[in-house]
């Protein structure tokens, strides 16, 4: 087993174009996600992936929602006979479409498959560190076939955790953490 | 090692008993309509496949994250109806279910913006799904594992798959299963709208055009179907509605939100869940389709069913349930088990409504007007 694992503070740049070819995707990206290219991206300079590679992703549960930042300057606006209708095209008229691609809970497995090409056995999943490790032990290959595993989370202080791993079932039969409620970013930040 | 399905529970737009969601199916009941939970308040389209209970919306108010209302609800209900509890212990059961986009009460936040947001930053108003199912999962108490899904519209197929795999493998005795989604809020139809495909404004009830020339948009559904797989040996005979017998998954690797057009990882897809269930394409009688409605979804359909089926595509019957109930997102898969189920105990194909004029495109056998046995 191989494993990546990367965090970075809300102030820090993550080095997300040194790890992309498909460059145009980068402004769908929150920075779990960029966390989580960065690993995978490190993690195949020593195990090359193929199009079959089967690839399972478990994105943590966001600590706050991306819509209050964009329109938070107006959110707590009071204004008299300001109505619910109002509020709301206002609300989201400052909301840029790129946000729906970042709240989409998918979308970091989509980027990453996209980016290498996987077309394997998959699933995605959001929090549960079971299903990530549940789905990659019971994926319809060989025994020791190498799978990719991923977890991202962002945090409430804005900080963005990613993890990667390569597995093979055989390494994941009866492993303590196959039945853990805990979000995935776990296995990878023990 | 058989895997079948011993009981179902469910919240949809076609109604939340057996009789009468199998009903509104064989009858071909268009449940797309303008929204009444909620004032949309938009100028675009503003019909949604909203729940119902004979025929009545189901409301609810502002407070609540209409995906887990309908979960806790389908969930008890599965619970009671299996017997469940007294048969497997908490950690024999696992909970593998699939569902969709958090929910943002915005109405909160206009109502509280000075205290609640101000003070909080959301805390109140942003409902974390993996957070409120896991918690109403370890009441119950289901403790063999607790898995959300979230592959947008395959999330409650996946789980289903998934919860094949547990069981045949013999991981876990029992998997609770399927999916429960709710778009129909401020936030998330709004966000749908945003992303195109969507109808844009029309006669909600026919909307939804799956596999239709003039198709041009899918209308948003929303609903909970949860299910109960078995080990076939552990099973009462008589529960049995069905077997699940291959599961297969792909990824197109292509664009965002488009499919593949050469529609080859799909036909994998099938290609996989046929050979593991040990079944020809020959032995096909029917396909149950996605069926968005969409420009894009048809042709790709019609193109794997090409690869995988060859010259008998032409004549392969093939039916959609989302010009009924709109696109459920989360737990579309889930939800239109319920018209799988009903086509393999009356042996018919559905028609698919809505559908009138063929799509040159897209070439497929659509039943129209009345079942085909």
């Amino acid at each position: 087993m191989r494993k990546i694992y990367k965090k970075y503070l809300a102030q820090d740049e993550i080095p997300i174009y040194n790890y992309i070819k498909k460059r145009k995707l980068v402004k769908y990206f929150t920075r779990d996600v960029m966390a989580a290219m960065v690993c995978v991206g490190e993690l195949s300079n020593h195990c090359p992936f193929t199009e079959e590679t089967p690839f399972f992703f478990s994105r943590g549960e966001s600590e706050y929602p991306l819509l209050f930042e964009q329109s938070s300057p107006f959110l707590e606006s009071v204004e008299e006979g300001y109505t619910f209708k109002q509020f709301f095209n206002r609300a989201t008229s400052l909301v840029s479409p790129l946000i729906h691609f970042k709240t989409m809970r998918n979308m970091g497995h989509c980027f990453i498959s996209i980016e290498y090409g996987f077309k394997g056995d998959n699933a995605s999943l959001t929090g549960s560190l079971s299903g990530l490790l549940t789905s990659a032990l019971l994926s319809n290959c060989e025994p020791q076939t190498p799978i990719l595993i991923v977890a991202s989370k962002l945090n409430l202080d804005s900080s963005a955790e990613g993890g990667a791993a390569i597995v093979t079932k055989r390494e994941l039969e009866g492993h303590p953490l196959l039945n853990s409620n805990s979000e995935a970013i776990q296995f990878f930040n023990q | 090692m058989r895997v079948v399905i011993t009981g179902l529970a469910f919240r949809t737009p076609l109604g939340c008993t057996i009789e009468e969601a199998m009903a509104n199916i064989e009858s071909g009941t268009r449940r797309i309509a303008r929204v009444e939970n909620i004032d949309l308040v938009t100028e675009g389209f503003n019909g949604a496949g909203e729940v119902r209970h004979r025929g009545k919306v189901i409301k609810s108010d502002h407070t609540i994250d209409r995906k887990i209302q309908f979960f806790e609800e389908s969930l008890k209900e599965l619970e009671s109806s299996t017997s469940l509890h007294s048969r497997y212990s908490p950690n024999d059961i696992v909970l593998n279910i699939g569902s969709g986009i958090d929910y943002i009460d915005i109405e909160a936040i206009f109502k509280e913006r000075e205290s609640v947001f101000k003070e909080k930053r959301g805390e109140k108003v942003f409902f974390k799904s993996f957070e409120q199912i896991s918690n109403i999962a370890l009441k119950s108490p289901i403790l063999g594992g607790i898995n959300l899904f979230t592959a947008a519209c395959v999330a409650s197929t996946q789980a289903i798959g998934s919860s094949y795999r547990m069981i045949k493998e013999g991981y876990r005795k029992a998997a609770i299963t399927g999916g429960s989604d709710s778009m129909v809020n401020h936030i998330n139809y709004r966000g749908f709208q945003d992303l195109g495909a969507m109808t844009p404004p029309s006669n909600p009830p026919f909307a939804c055009r799956p596999f239709d020339k003039e198709r041009n948009g899918t209308a948003l559904g929303e609903g909970a179907l949860l299910m109960l797989l078995e080990e076939s040996s552990q099973a009462n005979p008589n529960s049995i509605l069905g077997e699940i017998a291959g599961y297969g998954t792909t990824m197109d690797s292509y664009a965002i939100t488009d499919p593949d057009p050469s529609a080859i990882p799909l036909s994998k897809a099938i290609k996989k869940a046929l050979a593991e269930a040990q079944i020809t394409p020959q032995k096909i009688d029917a396909v149950h389709l996605h069926g968005t409605g969409t420009a894009k979804n048809a042709p790709a359909e019609y193109r794997a069913l090409q690869i995988v089926f060859g010259e008998r595509v032409s004549t392969l019957p093939v039916f959609a349930l989302k010009g009924q109930i709109g696109h459920l997102i989360g737990s579309c898969g889930a939800v239109e088990m319920l018209a799988v189920i009903h086509s393999l105990q009356n042996q018919v194909t559905l028609p698919t409504v809505n559908f009138t004029t063929p799509d040159p495109e897209a070439p497929l056998f659509v039943v129209r007007e009345k079942p085909l046995r």
